[in-house]
């Protein structure tokens, strides 16, 4: 096993990694691919700096860990430090895929499942591009310590995207039909729906109108809250922004209010799916972390560093995107809880506003924005026609205020071939969702 | 015919939190991907660090069998050898110089703290295959990633400064955060009159990845589907294929071994849309030429990826575009987009006045919105010929959008 440096914590991951992804483009097949690889990263801290190196080399590790100490300085108080203090040391096997890998269903039954996919939009005259692509991921991570974990878990998610565009020239309307799950075998289900999601964006390519910018009430579905959640608070509620930075703690005080009573947003990592990670990049168990409660600031997100820092307990949410970086503070699964009334209700005492059904990106600042793919126009308590425009727009804190309703249907989407970005470690999987939310007066461009 | 690619990347990475040294990272990875090419098919198979080759070819020829059409010429009897590695600094003085950097800005700024990464990295791609191609990249740079915060701001960032560079120049790094901080803290109103915008061009050629992409032209699924050898944008406006390694810090060549002919490499010239950018594969379905542009990771079929494009400049500097009167000069505009008939709308979350020489004051966020085919067309003022360091030393494009106040 591996020789930890006396004087100094240290951990160890090893990523064994299986991946294969079928393309295939306008009829044709462009890609498959199965891959297995494995790495480590190795970490090392002495109280005062971190030392990291990875390397696909597992045998060199005991020497990564001799080479990491020499640049540090032993520090026999280390088990004092408030960061090591938090290192949960947790032991066992906690692997759950091993039964249905995706690595044991043949390159012939993916190829054959991309290719009914396919078949949903090939021969359709009105699109004009498309791919249909599967791709799949099962990732065994092994954790050791310096303090005694000793861990084996995996997580795995197989998935398809449909990516399609109706029409040319200026009239061109651009759509994906995206979908992630634990298994291969659930996807073999999902045809129905697909073809529901291409027959819905028709119907917006066709009708679709230009809409006056201005303020208006909008309903967000559960993709659009999803994101929003995450985008807009979710990287607030990251703790490693607030590293030093006194006045951000004080500003960020547990038990602020920062919202409407409606709203209330969780991140947890124990929700199947994309964003699903039992344990983070430092051996940590996943949490239900609960950042707003009916509008107050009730948690953020840590690892053991920030959590150490702040004085508070660990989340599980210290994630990187592989075996090449360190973990750092990420989200899961995050979404905003449902409330009681209905998605009809929601909408019904809404005079003239505006559904975002499908959203192509977000992001969060101080401002967000959401960039809508399928919208709708919502006239006199009814969705009655499809609209478009570029972005919707608000200051982040003040829109967090706005929320007055929120549906009780709840869905948490998954995903693959893309992820969260943060600074530069992109894709990390996530999912996110949430129920039907309305939000008064958002301005729209 | 075999091909084999193989990528290294020895970095060293320094995590930085309120202006110290957090971490350092060490990591030295190997990529190695073998294609084997044979009667219009290709199979291809990677691995990482140390590899057996022949294994890899063997596991390209099994995949031969997937049946993937790769039915193009190959790129063989060519040379070609960038070497642009000669930064060199230790670990141990890489971070002493950080650190002094960072004192340097906290002395000068102690409201601000900046946090984020500095990278110093050292990359190689070779692709060489049985028919005498033999191309290499070798490059060493530091990647400076700075989120600036000030004090007692409920934001993750207030504003930020980044760099790629082939040195680390202390001083000249302290005066442009300076600069960029100084001009933070000085706010001034928005004015009221509609100044040029000075903005980064990939936000605004990112709707040119989408349309002027072969697949899309060749599918008739772009917009700019009937406006090939038109002209469409304004007489001063040209796009081209970037393909100098010394000013993109990436490859002369790309994924198939092409590089770019200089007479191949404009998509637009004088705003006539002349050609979409391709690889091999769609340049041969579609009838175009191939432009280079073949993407893809160390162990995929090639395929086309997007397009490093840029604006022809102007041969005028900035303060020259401005002609003097000041322009909006766009710091962070994140979230926006084009709608599908090329409209774009974005808010501006930091944006500086300035006449061109130096920052005159940050202005409040604004939303900025215009059409692809005026920005680019009669409101089109043109790209400096000088590298503006406060943001990234790039070119900065400069045209007229509407400006709306949030």
């Amino acid at each position: 096993m591996y020789k930890f440096p006396e004087g100094f914590y240290a951990d160890v991951r090893i990523e064994k990694v299986f991946r294969s992804l079928v393309r295939i483009e306008t009829g044709r097949l462009e890609e498959v691919k199965e891959k297995e690889d494995s790495g480590a990263f190795i970490r090392l801290f002495d109280g005062n700096r971190w030392f990291y190196a990875s390397t696909t080399d597992l045998g060199s590790i005991n020497a990564e860990l001799v080479g990491l100490a020499s640049l540090g300085q032993a520090n026999p108080a280390i088990c004092d430090h408030p960061t090591v203090k938090r290192m949960q040391t947790n032991t066992g096997d906690f692997c759950r895929f091993a039964a249905n890998s995706v690595k044991s269903v043949s390159s012939g039954e993916k190829i054959k499942l991309t290719e009914s996919f396919a078949a949903l939009v090939a021969e359709d005259k009105e699109i004009t591009h498309w791919s249909s692509s599967y791709s799949d991921a099962r990732i065994i991570k092994s954790f050791y310590s310096s303090l005694g974990a000793n861990l084996q878990f995996d997580t795995q998610t197989a998935g398809l995207r449909l990516g399609f565009r109706f029409g040319s020239g200026a009239n061109v309307f651009s759509e994906t039909w995206c979908r992630a799950e634990s298994d291969f075998m659930p996807l073999t289900k999902l045809h129905h729906e697909a073809k529901a999601h291409i027959e819905k964006a028709r119907a917006f390519f066709v009708g679709a109108e230009k809409i006056e910018g201005g303020n208006y009430t909008v309903v967000l579905s559960p993709m659009a809250a999803g994101i929003f959640a995450h985008e807009s608070f979710g990287h607030k509620s990251e703790a490693d922004f607030m590293l030093g930075d006194e006045g951000m703690k004080k500003e960020w005080q547990i038990g602020r209010r920062v919202g409407s009573d409606q709203l209330s947003i969780v991140d947890d990592g124990n929700i199947a799916g994309s964003g699903f990670t039992p344990f983070d990049d430092e051996g940590t168990r996943a949490e239900k972390t609960v950042l707003i409660d009916h509008g107050i600031l009730s948690g953020r997100l840590h690892s053991a560093s920030t959590a150490g820092e702040l004085g508070e307990a660990v989340t599980g949410n210290a994630r990187s995107i592989s075996f090449e970086f360190e973990p750092i503070v990420r989200m899961t699964a995050t979404y905003i809880e449902p409330g009681t009334c209905s998605k009809d209700d929601l909408i019904a005492g809404i005079s003239h506003g505006i559904l975002i059904d499908s959203v192509k990106h977000g992001s969060g600042m101080s401002t967000f924005t959401l960039a809508p793919s399928m919208a709708y126009l919502i006239e006199n308590g009814k969705v009655t026609r499809p609209v478009k425009f570029s972005v919707i727009t608000g200051n982040v804190m003040s829109t967090l205020d706005k929320i007055d309703a929120v549906s009780r249907e709840l869905e948490i989407l998954s995903f693959v071939g893309g992820g969260c970005g943060k600074m530069e470690q992109y894709p990390l999987p996530v999912s996110f969702g949430g129920p039907f939310v309305r939000v008064k007066e958002i301005n729209v461009q | 015919m075999r091909e084999k690619l193989t990528q290294t990347v020895k970095q060293t990475s320094l995590s930085i939190v309120q202006n110290e040294i957090q971490a350092v990272r060490r990591k030295n990875i190997s990529k190695t991907g073998c294609r084997v090419i044979k009667d219009g098919k290709i199979g291809v198979a990677g691995g990482l660090g140390e590899v057996n080759s022949e294994e890899l070819y063997a596991r390209a020829a099994q995949s031969l069998d997937y049946g993937i059409e790769y039915d193009v010429d190959i790129s063989e009897n060519l040379q070609h050898r960038t070497q642009l590695d000669s930064l060199k600094i230790s670990d141990s003085d890489l971070c002493n110089r950080i650190s002094t950097l960072l004192k340097e800005i906290k002395a000068r700024h102690p409201a601000f703290a900046l946090s984020n990464k500095v990278n110093l990295s050292h990359v190689s791609l070779q692709l060489e295959n049985e028919r005498q191609l033999r191309l290499e990249h070798l490059d060493s740079y530091l990647s400076l990633s700075f989120l600036i915060k000030k004090q007692g701001s409920t934001g993750i960032m207030d504003t930020f400064f980044g760099l790629v560079d082939r040195q680390l120049d202390e001083s000249r790094v302290v005066a442009a955060i300076s600069e960029i901080i100084e001009a933070y803290d000085n706010i001034q109103p928005l004015p009221c009159e509609n100044l040029p915008v000075i903005i980064g061009q990939s936000l605004l050629t990112r709707l040119f990845q989408r349309d002027l992409n072969g697949k899309m032209l060749g599918n008739k699924a772009s917009l700019f589907q009937n406006q090939l050898g038109k002209k469409v944008f304004s007489e001063n406006f040209s796009l081209q294929i970037a393909g100098d390694p010394v000013e993109t810090f990436g490859p002369a060549f790309d994924m198939e071994g092409t590089i770019t002919a200089e007479n191949l490499s404009w998509l637009i010239q004088n705003g006539v849309i002349t050609r979409p950018y391709t690889d091999k594969k769609t340049a041969r379905r579609y009838g175009f030429e191939n432009t280079g542009c073949a993407d893809g990771n160390y162990d995929s079929v090639p395929s086309l990826g997007g397009a490093n494009l840029e604006i022809k400049h102007s041969g005028r500097t900035l303060s020259e575009l401005l002609n003097g009167r000041p322009g909006l000069m766009v710091q962070m505009a994140s979230g926006g987009d084009f709608t599908p008939d090329g409209q774009f709308a974005s808010p501006v979350q930091v944006a500086f006045l300035t006449d061109g020489r130096k920052l005159l004051g940050r202005v409040p966020e604004f939303t900025i919105k215009g059409s692809i085919f005026d920005f680019f067309g009669n409101d089109f003022i043109g790209l400096t010929s000088d590298k503006i360091y406060i943001n990234g030393n790039d070119r900065m494009l400069v045209t007229r959008m509407a400006i709306e106040k949030l």
